[in-house]
């Protein structure tokens, strides 16, 4: 069944857009039943860590099925793991033109700051929901992080290596900028946290950082799901 | 020199390594909640620090209220007025929603945050972008952002401002206060409702914790 049968099926019409509560979940099934109530949805993910497994066998149980709801995995132990599973889950309803509401609570500590990061760097609605009260976080909604890099420093990110330094002279060769112009934009990205700049073998040499590196596959000169 | 904040819980465990790994650490503030548990925590770090030769304060916050500890955080780290290259936030211990506005404050104001990965113990910076969050609003935006913040309470009840009052109290015309009156709006950080008594009006609110981008307590 392809994805505008699904919503006939479902009596929102072909054009209706689907939308999408990705919420974090616990064991305690509580917190998730609060962000159900909150947030109005037409399907829900539910971003899992191991031992909420089970939990989330009783949520697809509920929903009367996996057409309604999704589990995705994740370690629940590395932020930064975490953040890049989640990266995608929302890259893929943003281009298929879901509405997404993110709630940042519950979940593990690792899982929630990836959660918050996520926020921040897509701009995407997101609540804390807890018990007692629903905060909205104040994330600037259609926001991204590569909003916030200039139209220079996204061509250099794309000019960089994803894992290795490359010498300063190296880039300014392939932009065709001088020098003080690759240096210049350098100090720019570095003072943003997206590079390092380094000396290797004597020379002045530049590498992304782990968030500069994510930018440049997906939003500095890439393809980038989130913005279509 | 570098000054180091941290949430704690009822053990200093996960914010010790970001005060050993370091030889350059000035000053240290850990927020953490009133639970005995979290207060003795805070002693600890205090004789630690106190070896170290380290200045050291705490600052009790509420642990499950985001807004108001992320408010107490902030007016924290702008009190002291560091750099954001010389301050290290370690937002691992203490409860989730305490981890939660201690990353909130990071990413707003634009500081270095790491965390203890739960396995190994080592310190992991955060892929967050050092800048300020907040300046991503135009100083006319946060203008008004600030006006209907501090005037939304006025006059009698549904609360809430007005575009009009915007235009008196800013000196500004009217396709500007719409302009930037509808930028925050599909910010997600205004909303905008009927009033109640007078369907012609439309009555302006911010949520909570935008409080946080104009460094305000909630």
């Amino acid at each position: 069944m392809d994805e505008g049968e699904e919503r006939e099926e479902s009596g929102t019409g072909e054009d209706a857009t689907v939308r999408i509560l990705v919420s974090l979940l616990t064991d305690d099934l509580d917190d998730l039943h609060r962000a159900r109530r909150t947030v109005a949805y037409d399907r829900l993910v539910l971003v899992a860590h191991p031992a909420a497994r089970e939990a989330a066998k009783r949520v697809v149980e509920l929903e009367r099925g996996d057409d309604v709801v999704r589990v995705v995995e994740v370690g629940g132990r590395d932020a930064r793991d975490d953040l890049a599973a989640m990266r995608e889950v929302l890259a893929g309803h943003r281009a298929a033109g879901d509405e997404v509401t993110l709630n940042a609570a519950g979940g593990t500590p690792a899982t929630v700051t990836a959660a918050i990061l996520l926020a921040f760097e897509t701009g995407v609605r997101t609540l804390f929901v807890q018990e007692g009260r629903t905060e909205r976080l104040p994330v600037l909604e259609g926001v991204r992080v590569e909003d916030r890099v200039s139209t220079e420093g996204r061509t250099l990110l794309a000019a960089l290596h994803p894992e290795q330094p490359r010498s300063l002279d190296d880039v300014a060769a392939q932009l065709g900028w001088s020098r003080p112009a690759v240096e210049r934009t350098c100090r720019g990205l570095e003072r943003k946290g997206l590079v390092a700049l380094r000396i290797v073998e004597g020379r002045a040499a530049v590498e992304p950082t782990g968030v500069g590196r994510w930018l440049r596959a997906h939003g500095a000169g890439g393809a980038d799901p989130a913005s279509s | 020199m570098t000054t180091i904040y941290g949430t704690l819980g009822f053990t200093p465990d996960k914010f010790l390594p970001t005060l050993r790994q370091r030889s350059d650490v000035e000053a240290a503030c850990c927020f953490h909640d009133d639970h005995p548990d979290s207060v003795e925590a805070a002693r600890e770090v205090a004789r630690y620090c106190k070896d170290l030769g380290v200045d050291y304060a705490s600052v009790q916050v509420d642990a499950f209220d985001l807004v108001d500890a992320a408010g107490a955080m902030q007016a924290e780290v702008r009190d002291r007025g560091p750099e954001a290259a010389d301050l290290v936030f370690n937002v691992t211990g203490g409860t989730k929603v305490l981890s939660a506005a201690a990353i909130l404050v990071c990413i707003l104001e634009g500081l270095r945050a790491v965390y203890v990965h739960e396995e190994t113990g080592r310190e992991v910076p955060l892929p967050l972008l050092t800048v300020r969050y907040d300046r991503v609003l135009t100083e006319a935006e946060r203008r008004v952002l600030r006006f209907i913040a501090e005037h939304e309470g006025e006059g009698p009840d549904p609360p809430g401002t007005t575009q009009a009052d915007i235009r008196a109290g800013l000196e500004l015309s009217k396709p500007t206060v719409s302009h930037h009156v509808g930028k925050l709006v599909d910010h997600g950080v205004v909303e905008e409702a009927p009033d109640p008594d007078d369907g012609r009006r439309k009555l302006l609110t911010v949520i909570p914790s935008a409080r946080l981008l104009l460094g305000e307590p909630a």
